[in-house]
């Protein structure tokens, strides 16, 4: 029952779920731009008084800025409640008797929603910023399709993690205040509200190694091209493992929730 | 007067039925709070790399920080709640406002009223005390008053902006993230003392929409950042921002709720 043709319907049902709203990508579009000028002039007021920090010039910081609200929406650190309201109304029951997968199909259905969402709102903001600030792009082609597969493995290890906290609804109920909670630290830890470039050493040095690093800090480092040859492969192989160590958890915790799922009424 | 009963009696309500589930509640308070405090680390790790910002110290960003947020997060508490609005306009609940022989406004604003929220009022208002303590500065009547008409003109923004914007999506219905940008992005412009903003977004701000005068000119002054040839008078211009942005938010809603036509079900 599962094939590659059944993930590809649920994610290009995914991708159109979100393409009908126009107006909203419009707005989203404008929210992303607004920000990422409020975030860049903090940025520039901080680095601009020095010639690098933490290795990373102004003009790279700035590029930062951009290519995160670009990947906020994509990776989704805001918030996904949609599997934990369904297991605490009960719908969970009708999902897991279907013949498919459920994290194989929530994947799927995420992978096609951030494709909207990165051909959108990843590439237009940064476009509308290229008029106000002088943004670094990459210098070797290879890092485009190399940054497009760093994008969609921070996807999967945000997926993975999202899923996990999602799941804990099996315990709680209600799992708004969780996945509240887990985003703040995740959106620190990640770079997502400052680059970890503004972060005291030591403590950047192991933040890197996090999963929440792969989420942002990992891809804009691709983009920005950090490490030079080969190299350039260490932080997509650090995205690669943790994206099967936080799928491999979800597995794990829902199975041992599907244990105590309850369903209510009849 | 009655209808502030009816705000207060509804707002008691929800309040009851939130605290229902205790620890849903506490978690739901200490994530709104961490969600809040996020802006404040911003703004202390960005501080850990250099002394000054603008020629602001750390300390008196946070003062400016903790004016602004303190408004903002009462407005957050106040209609946050709006940022609902278009699921309503979209499955047409909201016909059920328009049966009640009340203002629409209030009973929006009413209806779901998240406790939780207030969280982020302490978290603001502490690093307001906080900072202000450790600079040293001198309390006495003059500085409260001007600090209460500061952070209830911000407050008072805060809301028009918010209300101006739900109301435009009467006709929008999609494009609430626009306010947000405005409401949530407001809340980051105003912690940081504009001189580190572009010259047309610093227009933006004083000209169009006056974000500018939420805290800046009368923090400016209390922590010894006014150029000596300020206008005075600056320092009480959020105000009449204030007094003018609620009107023109009055008339807009009334306008939007005109346009109203349901969902046809």
């Amino acid at each position: 029952m599962v094939t590659p043709a059944l993930d590809l319907a649920v994610a290009r049902a995914a991708f159109r779920r979100f393409a009908a709203y126009r107006a909203a990508t419009f707005a989203g579009i404008l929210t992303n731009t607004f920000f990422g000028v409020l975030l860049s002039s903090a940025v520039i007021a901080v680095a601009g008084q020095r010639a690098t920090t933490s290795g990373y010039t102004e003009q790279e910081l700035v590029t930062q800025t951009w290519v995160m609200q670009g990947m906020l929406v994509t990776i989704a650190i805001w918030g996904w409640t949609e599997l934990g309201d369904r297991i605490r109304s009960g719908e969970i029951a009708v999902d897991l008797a279907r013949p498919v997968d459920l994290q194989r199909w929530w994947l799927c259905h995420d992978l096609g929603r951030a494709t909207y969402h990165a051909m959108v709102r990843g590439t237009v903001p940064f476009l509308l910023a290229s008029f106000l600030f002088t943004l670094r792009l990459p210098t070797n082609a290879l890092t485009v399709p190399l940054f497009a597969i760093s994008v969609a493995l921070a996807v999967i290890v945000s997926f993975g993690l999202r899923y996990i906290v999602n799941l804990a609804a099996f315990w709680i109920g209600d799992v708004r205040g969780v996945v509240r909670l887990s985003m703040a630290i995740w959106s620190v830890l990640s770079g997502a509200i400052v680059s970890l470039a503004f972060f005291p050493d030591r403590f950047q040095q192991v933040v890197r190694l996090l999963p929440f690093a792969q989420m942002m800090q990992s891809p804009v480092d691709v983009w920005l091209e950090r490490r030079d040859g080969l190299a350039q492969l260490t932080p997509i192989g650090l995205q690669v493992l943790w994206a099967v160590i936080v799928l491999a958890a979800g597995r794990v915790v829902q199975a041992r929730g599907e244990r105590v799922a309850v369903v209510h009424g009849g | 007067m009655d209808d502030v009963r009816l705000y207060l009696r509804l707002v008691r309500s929800r309040v009851r039925s939130q605290l229902q589930y205790p620890w849903g509640f506490v978690s739901d308070a200490l994530g709104a709070m961490l969600v809040g405090a996020l802006d404040l680390v911003a703004l202390l790790i960005l501080f850990s790399n250099v002394p000054t910002m603008a020629g602001w110290s750390a300390l008196q960003v946070c003062v400016l920080f903790g004016v602004a947020q303190t408004s903002f997060a009462i407005a957050d508490l106040v209609v946050g709640h709006l940022d609902s609005l278009p699921g309503e306009l979209r499955t047409g609940t909201f016909d059920m406002v328009l049966l009640q022989p009340r203002s629409s406004l209030l009973l929006v604003i009413a209806s779901d009223f998240s406790l939780r929220r207030i969280g982020q009022v302490i978290l603001s208002l502490g690093v307001l005390v906080v900072a202000w303590q450790r600079l040293g500065l001198p309390i006495g009547l003059g500085t409260v008053v001007l600090l209460t008409a500061t952070i209830t003109a911000g407050t008072l923004i805060f809301c028009a902006i918010w209300v101006i914007g739900a109301a435009s999506t009467f006709w929008t219905v999609d494009t609430m993230e626009i306010t947000n940008s405005l409401t949530y992005g407001g809340r980051q412009l105003t912690s940081y003392p504009i001189g580190i903003y572009g010259a047309w977004l610093r227009r933006f701000i004083l000209f169009v929409v006056p974000l500018g005068c939420v805290a800046y000119f009368p923090v400016r002054h209390l922590v010894g950042q006014e150029p000596s040839d300020a206008a005075a008078v600056l320092r009480v211009s959020g105000v009449p921002a204030a007094i003018g942005l609620g009107i023109v938010a009055g008339v807009v809603w009334r306008s939007a709720v005109r346009t109203y036509r349901g969902t046809g079900s």
